[in-house]
């Protein structure tokens, strides 16, 4: 009998401790259930959500300055709506008055800030009216709905006098106009978000839109839905053509009930335009038909913005069923063919499950709520464990045959034999991982814990729980173990073994791997941090988020804030014309970054106000010259408004103030770049009051976490590859060992992140926890075909020989996990979240590279070189009695 | 940016080489025109220059009728409001912070000019005023005019600026006497030497006959045969433009036009308009063929035909929702506009369509 990779003395225990564990199995048993219990319990209690906070890295000084300043100044959290119409200008009273019912429904949708939402339908956008005695007052351009058209043209006439409204809220061609909603960080819940806004905000104005205004809520009671009374009919509609009329309540569409506006709109939004549905009109006691025709859409809402796009993602995550389930059988249906029986099928999914209800319940007791984008992680570590599962499972079997149909020696000789390979395994992807709590973002903190724990527990599931199961389980049947061993696909490992180990085929695996790893080094130069396109790369490009995203972008030039904060050294510093001046200088300047769309500040609002104070001269539409005269604009405008409303703009003390960049997308590069313009802008143009605080708002949070990853990056790859070495080191006792197993590994990582660079995968924090999990994974197949070598070889002293024999059995195995593996991974590409159908894609690639690499590379190094740490065990194994006769005779 | 990305199976190399990408600066834009300009005057000196001025010492500059726009180094970041070209080298320039500047050689390079044009207050602290208005008449005299009814003049090209607040000559009792004590001064315009006009807020028409010694109030002949009689509910007024010692026009808020016929009266003109012209106009020009145009607020251009009596809204082809600040003509066919937004828009066919120029 073969022994491991350790010494006789460390084998004897584990075959010792094999048997006890049989031994013991009722008491092992029944602990391990009820700790299972537990934690499946906690995990029952997991909630799927994204805590924002988490995503940024706290001690970073962007951060600060965003956490200190969102809560008046706006976050990151924004979300724009666009309205455009077909045909025509928004301003006329259908569009103006859904405008402003729009804004008044965003402004009811859950975790909005009340005094952050910029729309020509809110409060706080105002213009300066003068009013009778020559009195000027800061008033809201609607401050209802508008009925008339000269109500319209009013409106439409203050706004192309306003600068600070026209061409930020109102499109320069007068077709779309926006609303901009921000949130509060800590109130954000994206699916109530995402479907209260398709439901109240978009569904009745867009495709629920029969041309009459259906009344929102009660007055008296706002937080209900009122009943669908129609407030106003516009004239040439389908409403008016139904002849649907002012207080007329709508109570079914089709003969299916209604209930308020949300309502009517979602049983009208299914039906085509031309389409004829049948209202139940309520007039007085009567309830009457009114057959409407489902008009054309006139008007069409996009809407972008972090919360929207969470909100996408979300309503995507439905798809993590479908995928696991579809895997799940498919891989039962592989793992049957592979061994022929029900148990090799099923087994090793009991690994998985006890390993996931572990980590998934320990994911609950540190507080941590599970991300849509993060559930590629937990498969994968579920898919390990399998693998892992699928070795002892063929091991058991070999074991089986060898031990003359003896299902207990089987046991105990599978465990012992494996523990090794599968524990370092197992502490190699467990301590690997870990390594990402260095970067200080607490979701990457959590995941690394919960990562490493998750992997930790496929130690219990698999080491300590397999030979009690096992013994549980009835003995194969030995036609079945044999059958196993014969058939083409062992034939094929055999082929391709042979071919490998030849001459030529050595010679060809060096040269092919070389070149590849050069190929892969030049292209992976291309790799950056952050996103590296202009829409969002969560979803696809095709998808409505991004489609939104674009038409917005396209119309008002971008869309992602960078909050710049002027913070005074005093009182009334955001009253000087210097540091005013300063502010628009820097407006001026970075707004000629190609991917920077367009700025805002105070001193928008202070030219706009000075020019309507004196009678629309653009003479006026400047920067005061004296602090007096800047004083004095301010208070015209502001005296008006309560500071809730002004404090989005400047503190009630006038001491800061913010420059707000409206980025056109969030590719790490770019963000790098207008970073590195602000820092250069800032040190040029010193002010004596105040200075510029780098920075708030999604751009700012993103360089801020792009930045921490840049500065952590070396230290963790360093500590990565350092664990897996030190692991290896101990496993196999030898300097070298860890050179030979991690050089397939080097060559895989070259390979994964040419493939990031050139299909465009950005490293950002949901890519990096994904991306050095893979460096700990890799490392498994060499880690098994390696123990096995030095198993064989103390057996026969043969290098070549032994090489072959691993190959042809371990090897065997790990090819069929990695076909398992890949196949898994690979079905992600199927999701309508890109973010998880690429990272499944690429981790599918990952998988079967370092597979290849670790069944062809890995031997023929080794064959080459003939590391000594190899060839002294043959020689130790001719000095010493088989291992397994001295453990039969412990037994 | 940064290569971290120097991956995880090279870590050793990356030490080795140090290996790391700066971030990559791409250029800033570098245009002419942005949306945000902002210009307040033009002056067409032939049929294919022309000299635009706007905020933040914006000065450009085109000589083949904007198809190019050249850039003229001002030196300053005030904003620019009105240019005067006395000829095709000699310029002078106006504006905030009581900014004059003065070029020898046709805009190459601009001098900056004392203009003394400082508001004292009481509390002894002084404010240098906006000079909005300006004009000249040969490469020695100009006037400029500007906030709290300043003017300041030159007789020798420039080399001294004498600044001296306008007296008004009606007397107002009351709170009234306060707000038109020293009303804003938006333009002025000479004819020769002698004869001079100023307009401004309260619908302000000051004439001066000796250079602009003393001045004399025309706006109560605009009160005649209407129903206004408060001088302070005349509409403020912008601009002005002479044709000769009698004719001139001067345009103002909510769309008044001013005209005179013998230099001395004034009379709003009738404006025919499908809806009402409600937006000030800013800026007027009367042709030598008797034709006028003026613009205004929120795209608002209006002109008279050549031997009518009223102006109509003219049709340029497409929307323009922005302010237009400045318009000149070289001759009757060529001429420009300029606004907000960074619009410039050009004739070449007396005004029957009218082309942006693009940044």
């Amino acid at each position: 009998m073969s022994s491991g990779t350790t010494g006789g003395q460390d084998k004897r225990a584990l075959y010792w401790l094999g048997e006890r564990l049989i031994d013991y199995r009722h008491p092992v048993m029944i602990v391990v259930l009820i700790i299972t219990g537990y934690f499946a319990y906690l995990s029952s209690q997991l909630k799927l959500e994204t805590s924002f906070g988490d995503l940024l890295p706290q001690s970073h000084p962007f951060v600060q300055i965003h956490n200190k300043y969102a809560p008046t100044f706006g976050g990151a959290n924004n979300i724009q709506l666009m309205v455009e119409v077909r045909d025509g200008d928004i301003f006329t009273v259908p569009t103006l008055a859904r405008i402003y019912r729009i804004t008044e429904e965003m402004d009811r949708v859950y975790g909005v800030n009340h005094n952050q939402i910029d729309s020509i339908g809110h409060r706080t956008t105002r213009y300066l009216r003068a009013q009778s005695g020559g009195f000027l007052k800061a008033e809201p351009v609607m401050l209802s709905v508008p009925k008339t058209a000269d109500d319209a043209a009013q409106i439409k006439r203050i706004v192309h006098n306003t600068e600070s409204i026209y061409g930020i809220l109102v499109s320069l061609d007068d077709r779309a106009a926006l609303v901009r909603a921000n949130f509060i960080e800590s109130r954000l819940d994206h699916r109530r978000t995402f479907s209260e806004i398709n439901e109240n905000v978009i569904a009745p104005f867009q495709e629920g839109w029969i041309g009459a205004m259906i009344k929102g809520r009660d007055p008296l009671k706002p937080d209900q839905n009122a009943p669908a009374v129609v407030d106003t009919v516009y004239r040439g509609t389908a409403a008016a053509d139904a002849g649907i009329k002012v207080g007329d309540t709508i109570v079914s569409v089709n003969g299916k009930p209604v209930g308020n506006r949300a309502e009517l709109a979602a049983a009208i939004k299914p039906f085509k335009p031309g389409t004829e549905l049948s209202l139940g009109v309520q007039r007085g006691e009567a309830v009457e038909t009114a057959k409407l025709m489902v008009p054309e859409r006139d008007m069409d809402i996009f809407v972008a913005g972090e919360p929207r796009l969470y909100g996408w993602v979300y309503s995507y995550a439905s798809d993590v069923f479908w995928i696991l389930t579809v895997t799940y059988c498919l891989e039962w249906l592989l793992r049957w063919m592979y061994f022929h029986d029900w148990r090799g099928a099923l087994r090793p999914t009991l690994t998985g499950l006890i390993a996931a209800f572990w980590g998934l319940g320990f994911v609950h007791i540190i507080g941590f709520a599970l991300d849509p984008l993060i559930l590629v992680m937990p498969f994968l570590i579920t898919a390990r464990a399998v693998s892992h599962a699928i070795q002892m499972h063929d091991r058991y079997y070999e074991e089986f045959e060898r031990h003359k149909w003896n299902q207990r020696e089987a046991i105990v000789a599978s465990f012992a034999e494996l523990f090794v390979p599968t524990f370092s395994g197992i502490a190699t992807d467990a301590l690997g991982v870990l390594v990402i709590i260095l970067v200080p973002i607490r979701m990457l903190f959590n995941l690394a814990l919960v990562a490493s724990w998750w992997i930790l527990a496929i130690t219990v599931a698999e080491l300590l729980l397999n030979p009690i199961v096992y013994y549980y389980l009835r003995a194969p049947d030995p036609e079945v173990v044999l059958a196993r061993d014969r058939g083409w696909y062992k034939a094929l490992i055999n082929r391709v073994t042979d071919w490998n180990l030849s001459g030529t085929g050595k010679i060809t695996v060096l040269v092919f791997w070389g070149v590849l790893a050069i190929i892969g080094a030049y292209l992976m130069r291309g790799l950056i941090v952050g996103d590296p396109t202009s829409a969002s790369p969560l979803v696809w490009s095709d998808s409505p988020y991004n489609v939104s995203h674009a038409h917005i972008q396209d119309k008002f030039g971008g869309v992602e804030p960078l909050i710049v904060v002027a913070e005074g050294h005093d009182r009334d510093a955001m009253k000087d014309p210097q540091v005013l001046r300063t502010m628009e200088k820097f407006q001026r300047f970075l707004e000629r970054d190609r991917d920077v769309g367009y700025s805002f500040s105070l001193t928008d609002i202070l030219r706009a106000v000075n020019m309507v104070f004196h009678e629309l001269e653009p003479k006026w539409g400047v920067i005061p010259n004296t602090s007096r005269d800047v004083a004095q604009t301010f208070f015209i405008f502001f005296s008006g408004s309560p500071p809730t409303e002004t404090a989005k703009y400047v503190d009630p003390s006038y001491t800061t103030a913010h420059v707000t960049f409206f980025a056109r997308n969030h590719k790490g590069d770019n963000i790098a770049r207008i970073i590195k313009r602000c820092q250069e802008f800032m040190a040029a143009n010193p002010m004596d009051k105040a200075e510029f605080k780098l920075a708030g708002g999604l751009i700012g949070v993103l360089a801020a976490a792009n930045d921490e990853l840049v500065r952590n990056d070396l230290l963790m790859n360093f500590l990565g590859f350092g664990t897996i070495y030190i692991i290896v080191l101990f496993t196999y006792r030898s300097w070298a060992a860890g050179v030979y197993l991690l050089a397939p590994l080097f060559i895989s990582n070259i390979i994964i992140n040419a493939a990031m660079a050139v299909l465009a995968i950005g490293v950002n924090v949901n890519t990096l926890p994904l991306v050095t999990v893979g460096v700990g994974f890799g490392i498994d197949y060499g880690l098994y075909i390696m123990s096995r070598i030095i198993e064989e070889i103390r057996v026969n002293g043969d290098l070549e020989l032994s090489i072959r024999e691993a190959l042809v059995t371990s090897g065997k195995a790990v090819s069929f996990t990695a076909v398992c593996m890949v196949m898994s991974t690979a079905l992600w590409t199927f999701s309508n979240i890109r973010f998880n159908a690429v990272m499944g894609g690429l981790l599918a690639v990952w998988m079967f590279v370092s597979f290849v690499a670790s069944e062809t590379l890995l031997p023929v190094m080794i064959s080459y070189f003939r590391p000594a740490f190899i060839l002294r065990e043959a020689a130790r194994a001719r000095a010493r009695q088989p291992v397994a006769a001295t453990a039969a005779a412990v037994s | 940016m940064r290569c971290w990305s120097i991956t995880r199976s090279l870590l050793l190399l990356t030490f080795a080489l140090g290996c790391h990408r700066e971030v990559e600066m791409l250029p800033l834009l570098e245009r002419t025109i942005y949306t945000t300009d902002r210009f307040y005057d033009i002056q067409a000196l032939s049929t294919d220059r022309a000299v635009m001025v706007g905020y933040a010492g914006k000065i450009l500059e085109t000589t083949n009728g904007g198809q190019t726009r050249e850039r003229l180094p001002s030196g300053v970041d005030s904003a620019l409001y009105t240019i005067r070209f006395t000829d095709a080298q000699h310029a002078w320039i106006t504006g905030q912070d009581g900014v004059i500047l003065h070029t020898g050689d046709g805009g190459k390079s601009w001098q900056k000019q004392e203009s003394h044009a400082v508001f004292k207050d009481r509390d002894g602290s002084t404010q240098d005023l906006y000079l909005f208005g300006l004009y000249a008449i040969d490469n020695d005299h100009a006037w400029a005019v500007g906030d709290r009814s300043i003017l300041t003049s030159t007789s020798d090209g420039g080399r001294t600026w004498r600044a001296r607040t306008v007296p008004m000559e009606t007397d107002l009792s009351g709170g009234q006497s306060l707000a038109t004590a020293d009303p804003i001064f938006y333009d002025v315009m000479f004819t020769d030497l002698e004869q001079g006009w100023i307009v401004g807020e309260f619908g302000k028409i000051m004439h001066t006959t000796d250079g602009g010694e003393t001045w004399h109030e025309q706006e109560r002949s605009l009160m005649e045969g209407t129903s206004t009689i408060d001088v302070l509910d005349l509409p403020t007024l912008y601009g002005v433009h002479m044709m000769g010692r009698q004719h001139g026009a001067a345009a103002g808020l909510e769309g008044h036009i001013a005209r005179t016929q013998d230099g001395q009266h004034w009379s709003f003109d009738k404006i025919e308009v499908e809806y009402p012209l409600v937006d000030p106009l800013f800026r007027v020009v009367e042709l030598p063929d008797d034709s006028g145009w003026a613009v205004g607020a929120a795209g608002e251009v209006v002109r008279r035909a050549p031997g009518q009596q009223f102006w109509q809204r003219a049709h340029l082809g497409q929307d323009v929702l922005t302010w237009l600040r400045g318009v000149s003509f070289s001759d009757p066919q060529h001429g420009w506009m300029v606004g907000g937004f960074g619009l410039i828009y050009r004739t070449t066919d007396g005004g029957q369509t009218w082309l942006p120029s693009q940044g």
